[in-house]
């Protein structure tokens, strides 16, 4: 296992910048989400770790290696990685066990069988070895490239959108079943989506990209409840947003980093929302009510801008309420 | 390892590709050049060339747009039979039928023209232009049915039903949905007619040998002006060849731009087994209609070929006595020379077949997975020798590699190298001529194919090299495997380049035909006409076998 580091990486096809003066660290052994939007740069990023992608500008290092770097530039089949893509990629002319066996094969593994018997056996493959990839379903696919990766034992696993392409059932599933894994031995993992949820479930750091640049790195739980810029507060997790000048003084606020200072944001969970009148509290009037289950989803009309909260209690829609949110951010 | 392979490939298309063109261009810009280009002989081969588009893609036409009708629109009963039956004369070299029906139709014994003359009818001369529309009319229908086929039966059948709820007759629907709609797919296929014509050589070549005042037109001009005299006819050959680029790349790419306008998106991309047009007992003129032409392109002239032969005394007639296996016998035991022009052929095929496959799927990799003008262009050039007239290209071949090029390397050490008269610029010749073959089909297969799957191989420790072999060739095996027969097919035959390429030690199957037909001995033709049939259908039937009838000719 190694640490990954990223220095003042540029990528840019022709004018067009994709990624723009990128630093990042994956320290040893742990797993770090890259999450962004589409066209953030995140895919390009980590192909670029992979060596499928040459930056126009930088340095890479895996372990104390320059991988990439002026006048240096590893090609991916001598970085010792492991990767899955998007679309799993499984050879459709070779059998799970020829799939997961190749690696070995390139390095003329002498203990061959049984490595790759344990790697099928990691991810639940056993007795399916001698199948064609067309006979297994897409979580099955998706574990044979994960064994793929990882039977050489490589020195950081790189994930492409790893969940996307699965059921929201077998999402979950495959998730946790990814992170036990790795954590059971100590897989130093990059990982590149698009889905928050995914990043929070299954990483131990959050990069948040936008535009070619990291917005903010930081533990999921500290950037769902601190975000420190626009983007990261409106990307991560759902905000209800009102002009700041409906919000009375007294409800507490922290400005981000790049606050235009027009906004107000809270998260629909933290509203705070009671019945009638309060002084010093937002007042608003209930419009409609959805069940979710644990909770009420409302929609508050506050001065003629709606808002959305969420809320245990019971409200009916006509009821005249009022709002003292927590953890508020100013925009 | 992966820039300087692809590096070579470069330098190989801008050596044997790039720099004929190239040199044909420069020749053509001699004085002797513009003077070649004012002689009324010449002129007369221009007109000629012009008549024989004209009258090929009229014909050609006028036959295959009713037949593609049948088969794409129609529930005409054994379509699929019919379909490989009718696109037999298309795999056959359009030569030996020529050679068949200088049989059938010459006029002095022709065995049909007999026949006409028994029945008081006028004989048909075919040492003329009439006589060259006539055999490539035949063999080229076969493309633009097989294309109007196609096109007709992805055609969105509830088109035509509204325009029958609108108050159209059948016949109304015909001129104005249905023909309209085919309309890109027909003008592809005569555009591709026209530039076949312009650059045939062999049919109007045989053609014109046994006429009085014979017809020539502009391949056979060049041929001409280069066997006469090599040293002056150059000049004069390629001013004739930018007169022959003109008309046989010029002319269908007007075409293509006029049809680039009106592309339809109504065509849907499946197949449309619905909205059939019943032919109910019309099936029987549907099944007459295609069986005269099959009778007439494909068993006509392969009968023929065959009894020839056989036959003991050319031209004494058909009856039992007069046949025997005595010219088989003198061709393949008392003749090494045709023997080994047959190996020499296959040899050569085999090679260029190889080669064209190979450079061909380094290049559409380029295009694909690295794509940009660089990558563009040298497809592009790799394409562009198809394109080209068979003659153009070897004149331009022969004017690079018939000077001896000495590479000195520190004064003492000298390496010339003369190419002409080997079976080196054969196998170059065959191998550039034919490398859109290998470039459109693989490129098209790559273009299907997950990049993730290479890349994936990259990670797991493969090499560029390494992840071809392993990854893309298994996967695209079908279409390699058919692009390698797509260019074994026409160089086993080739003839159009080989007339000005080959050597006095190594004649190619054609040019051994060429001569046998032209000089030497018919029956003998006959035989190797048989045999050389007998192997492009076989390869053709390889073809269809291995890529599961998605690639054929």
């Amino acid at each position: 296992m190694a640490r990954v580091l990223l220095k003042g990486i540029q990528k840019s096809y022709g004018d067009n910048p994709v990624v723009r003066s990128l630093d990042l660290e994956v320290e040893e052994g742990e797993v770090l989400a890259l999450l962004g939007p589409s066209g953030c740069g995140k895919t390009t990023t980590l192909r670029m770790v992979a060596g499928l992608e040459q930056p126009s500008g930088g340095e890479i290092r895996i372990g104390e290696e320059v991988v990439s770097g002026p006048g240096r530039f590893v090609p991916p089949e001598l970085r010792r990685l492991g990767m899955v893509f998007q679309s799993y990629a499984v050879w459709p002319h070779r059998t799970v066990r020829e799939n997961v066996a190749y690696p070995l094969r390139l390095q003329g593994a002498a203990d061959l069988e049984p490595r790759v018997d344990q790697a099928l056996d990691a991810v639940k493959l056993s007795g399916l070895g001698e199948r064609y990839p067309n006979q297994l379903s897409g979580g099955q696919q998706q574990r044979v490239a994960l064994a793929r990766a990882l039977v050489a034992e490589p020195r950081v696993l790189l994930l492409d959108e790893p969940l996307s392409n699965l059921d929201a059932h077998l999402r979950e599933q495959m998730r946790d079943e990814i992170r036990a894994l790795v954590k059971r031995r100590g897989i130093t993992v990059l990982f590149v989506t698009h889905d928050q949820e995914e990043a929070l479930g299954l990483a131990d750091r959050v990069a948040v990209m936008h535009q070619g640049r990291v917005e903010q790195h930081a533990a999921p739980e500290r950037l769902y409840d601190e975000p420190a810029t626009v983007f990261a507060a409106r990307f991560v997790g759902r905000q209800s947003e009102l002009p700041l000048a409906l919000v009375p003084e007294g409800i507490a606020r922290r400005a981000v980093v790049d606050a235009k200072g027009d906004a107000f944001a809270f998260r629909p969970s933290r509203a705070g929302m009671q019945r009638g009148r309060l002084p010093g509290a937002i007042a608003g009037t209930v419009v409609s009510r959805v069940f979710l289950g644990p909770t009420a989803r409302y929609v508050v009309r506050v001065q003629g801008q709606e808002v959305v909260v969420d809320q245990p209690e019971r409200f009916e829609p006509g009821e005249e309420v009022c709002l003292r949110p927590e953890g508020g951010l100013v925009l | 390892m992966k820039p300087l392979l692809l590096g070579l490939v470069v330098l190989a298309l801008l050596v044997f590709a790039g720099l004929p063109l190239g040199a044909m261009l420069l020749q053509a810009l001699d004085p002797a050049a513009l003077a070649a280009l004012r002689d009324p002989i010449n002129l007369r081969a221009l007109g000629n060339t012009a008549l024989l588009c004209l009258g090929v893609t009229l014909f050609s036409l006028a036959i295959g747009v009713p037949m593609g009708w049948l088969l794409g629109r129609t529930d005409l009963p054994g379509a699929a039979a019919w379909r490989v039956l009718l696109s037999l004369p298309y795999v056959v070299p359009p030569y030996i039928g020529a050679i068949a029906w200088t049989w059938l139709l010459n006029p002095t014994n022709g065995l049909l023209n007999r026949g006409l003359l028994g029945l008081g009818l006028p004989l048909f001369d075919i040492y003329s232009l009439g006589g060259m529309v006539w055999v490539l009319g035949l063999f080229l229908a076969p493309f633009v049915f097989l294309g109007t086929a196609d096109a007709l039966s992805r055609i969105d059948p509830t088109l035509e039903e509204a325009a029958r709820m609108s108050g159209a007759s059948r016949f109304q629907v015909l001129r104005d949905v249905t023909l309209p709609l085919a309309l890109p797919a027909i003008g592809a296929g005569a555009s591709f007619v026209v530039a076949f014509s312009a650059a045939a050589f062999g049919v109007p070549y045989l053609l014109a040998g046994g006429a009085a005042e014979p017809s020539w037109v502009l391949s056979t001009r060049i041929y001409q002006a280069l066997a006469l005299d090599p040293a002056t006819g150059r000049p004069v050959a390629a001013a004739l060849s930018l007169l022959l680029l003109l008309v046989g790349v010029g002319l269908p790419a007007i075409a293509r731009r006029l049809e680039g306008r009106r592309s339809f998106v109504s065509v849907t991309g499946k197949a449309n087994r619905g909205g059939r047009i019943v032919l109910g007992r019309w099936r029987w003129l549907a099944w007459g209609l295609l069986g005269s032409y099959a009778l007439v392109a494909v068993v006509l002239p392969l009968v023929t070929i065959g009894l020839t032969s056989l036959m003991k005394g050319f031209g004494a007639g058909l009856h039992p006595d007069n046949l025997g296996f005595q010219h088989w016998t003198a061709v393949m035991l008392e003749r090494p020379d045709t023997v080994q022009s047959l190996l020499r052929s296959g040899g050569l095929a085999a090679s260029a077949a190889t080669a064209a496959t190979v450079i061909g799927g380094l290049v559409a990799w380029m295009a694909v997975r690295s794509p940009g003008r660089g990558s563009r262009s040298v497809a592009a050039l790799a394409r562009l020798p198809y394109a080209v007239p068979g003659t153009v290209l070897a004149l331009g071949l022969l004017l690079v590699f018939s000077q001896e090029i000495r590479l000195v390397v520190l004064d003492r050490a000298s390496f010339s190298l003369v190419l002409l008269d080997t079976v080196w610029l054969l196998g170059i010749a065959y191998t550039v001529k034919h490398l859109a073959f290998p470039v459109g089909t693989i490129q098209a297969a790559l273009q299907g194919l997950d990049p993730a799957l290479e890349e994936a191989a990259r990670m797991s420790g493969a090499s560029w090299g390494r992840s071809l072999l392993d990854v893309v060739l298994p996967l695209l095996l079908p279409s390699v495997v058919a692009s390698w027969f797509l260019v074994a097919m026409p160089a086993f035959s080739e003839i159009t380049m080989s007339v000005l390429l080959y050597g006095p030690r190594t004649p190619v199957v054609g040019t051994v035909l060429f001569h046998l037909q032209s000089y030497a001995d018919p029956p003998a033709a006959a035989v190797l006409a048989v045999v050389l049939t007998a192997v492009v259908l076989m390869l053709s039937g390889g073809v269809r076998l291995l890529s599961r009838g998605r690639v054929g000719l």
